[in-house]
């Protein structure tokens, strides 16, 4: 069972005891034969006397679908997917990630991977629509989240989270959960959570401002989850799980050291050698040749903009136009020439948010 | 300026032989088998094998031995919280990443898809 949820893992499904059922989708195909069938979350067809599912699924073939846990959210289009497809009976699949490759295996029989990376735009591609027809192509849905080079074998936590829920999960489940999360966050740990899942998408440690602005924001998220009608609460919960699940396998990726990192931010060292010698001292911040201005809106071709949160220098972030190298690398564009410049050139603060 | 992720995984780098180094204006790049990369912003710290000093590049750099390192495969590899990061080569060179400034990006690693700003 898992800890943060209460939910069990049933090999390819979570099951939910209070309320005696799955909260994710049975993989199997739809059976107009077996009216069971049609009921996605049901255990043991409803009748666990006389039935087992041990494996949580029952199909012909299981088809994993893997994410990276970025799709689907808007400027994140990235989402790397692997279809594993077992013969009968090869229901157990592992995950191990090794050198930032994704390997499965079936414990038993056999099953083909196919790695591929589709392209998703923005939030409105989960929409009902398209979120049920991918379900639809699918014999599973179940979707499991992994970080790139971070972990070997998913925690059941961040399955948890990375699952998409469906749209006509039962209310009961919904609060439950979501009661849950509700608890973590007014645990005094939601600081940790923000933290670590802030370290996901960026390097060294948030702002004291950051931190307080990120754990407002988690609150802030589940009470307008409280508010909002059942349809949107569904979506609304898997994101909170999301972003909980992700911080807790962060965290174990990182050796929990957030809270450390927070009170002495270089003492958590993973060096393998004690250090040579401390950091020079830095050079003198120069005031930055391009006034403050939000990115541009359109760059040329291929080129990006990398949108930075606020620091010391930048309270209120800064972004950095890219172009990129026949090398593979990017190189730093000063907007004012549209060449190549120095850092503080290249650095461009981002204006006062607008209140 | 933002240091090295607390559990950042060095190891990803032993092992690596270094492909191409690439000079730019304001970078220099370092490219390593297997869809890892370094870019550097600041400067770099380079030992020569058996030397006890260390020569120290800035960016945009005009002539360095760097060269010396091409097809040398990583032995060991540490990382700092601080953003320090040495590559240990065969043949006793050793380059060393700093985060050296609390205002300007250092450096970049990219190892495949994922992107880490020190």
């Amino acid at each position: 069972m898992d800890p943060v949820t209460g939910l069990v893992q049933m090999k390819a499904r979570w099951y939910d005891p209070d309320a005696g059922i799955f909260i994710s989708e049975d993989p199997r195909s739809y059976s107009p034969t077996d009216p069971f069938s049609l009921h996605e979350y049901l255990y043991a067809n409803a009748d666990p006397v006389n039935w087992t599912d041990p494996t949580g699924e029952k199909g012909e073939k299981v088809t994993l679908y893997v994410g990276d846990g970025s799709g689907g959210r808007p400027g994140r289009n990235d989402y790397q997917y692997f279809e594993v497809t077992s013969e009968t009976g090869a229901s157990v699949l592992t995950l191990q990630s090794e050198d930032g490759k994704i390997k499965v295996a079936c414990e038993k029989g056999s099953c083909t991977v196919t790695e591929g990376r589709d392209q998703f735009r923005g939030r409105g591609d989960w929409s009902k629509e398209v979120h049920r027809q991918y379900a639809r192509q699918l014999d599973s849905k179940a979707q499991i989240a992994f970080l790139k080079g971070y972990f070997v074998n998913a925690p059941k936590s961040l399955l948890v989270g990375m699952l998409r829920l469906p749209y006509d999960l039962p209310k009961s489940v919904i609060d439950r959960l979501g009661n849950r999360i509700d608890t973590l966050l007014n645990a005094g740990t939601p600081q940790e959570f923000f933290i670590a899942s802030w370290q996901l998408n960026n390097s060294g440690v948030p702002t004291p401002e950051e931190l307080e602005a990120g754990v407002a924001a988690l609150k802030t998220k589940w009470a307008e989850f409280k508010a909002a009608p059942p349809y949107e609460q569904a979506e609304m919960l898997g994101d909170l799980l999301g972003t909980v699940g992700w911080a807790i396998v962060a965290g174990k990726a990182i050796e929990s050291a957030t809270t450390k990192k927070l009170s002495a931010p270089d003492a958590g060292s993973s060096s393998t050698q004690p250090a040579k010698k401390p950091p020079k001292a830095s050079p003198n911040f120069k005031t930055p040749t391009n006034p403050a201005q939000p990115p541009p809106k359109d760059v040329p071709r291929g080129w990006r903009v990398r949108q930075m949160s606020p620091t010391e220098q930048y309270p209120n972030g800064y972004w950095v136009l890219e172009k990129p190298m026949k090398d593979g690398s990017w190189q730093p564009i000063d907007p004012s020439t549209m060449k190549p410049g120095t850092r503080p050139e290249t650095h461009v603060p981002l204006p006062p948010k607008k209140e | 300026m933002y240091g090295l992720p607390v559990g950042f995984d060095a190891s990803v780098f032993v092992g690596r032989k270094l492909d191409q180094l690439s000079f730019s204006e304001n970078t220099l790049h370092l490219i390593f088998d297997s869809e890892i990369s370094i870019t550097v912003l600041s400067s770099i710290s380079f030992q020569k094998g058996g030397a006890s000093a260390e020569q120290r590049f800035e960016v945009p750099i005009g002539s360095t031995d760097l060269m010396m390192l091409l097809g040398r495969v990583v032995q060991r590899a540490s990382a700092e919280r601080s953003g320090r990061l040495i590559l240990e080569f065969d043949g006793a060179y050793a380059l060393t990443f700093e985060d050296d400034s609390d205002a300007y990006e250092s450096y970049h690693i990219q190892i495949g898809d994922k992107r880490t700003i020190v």
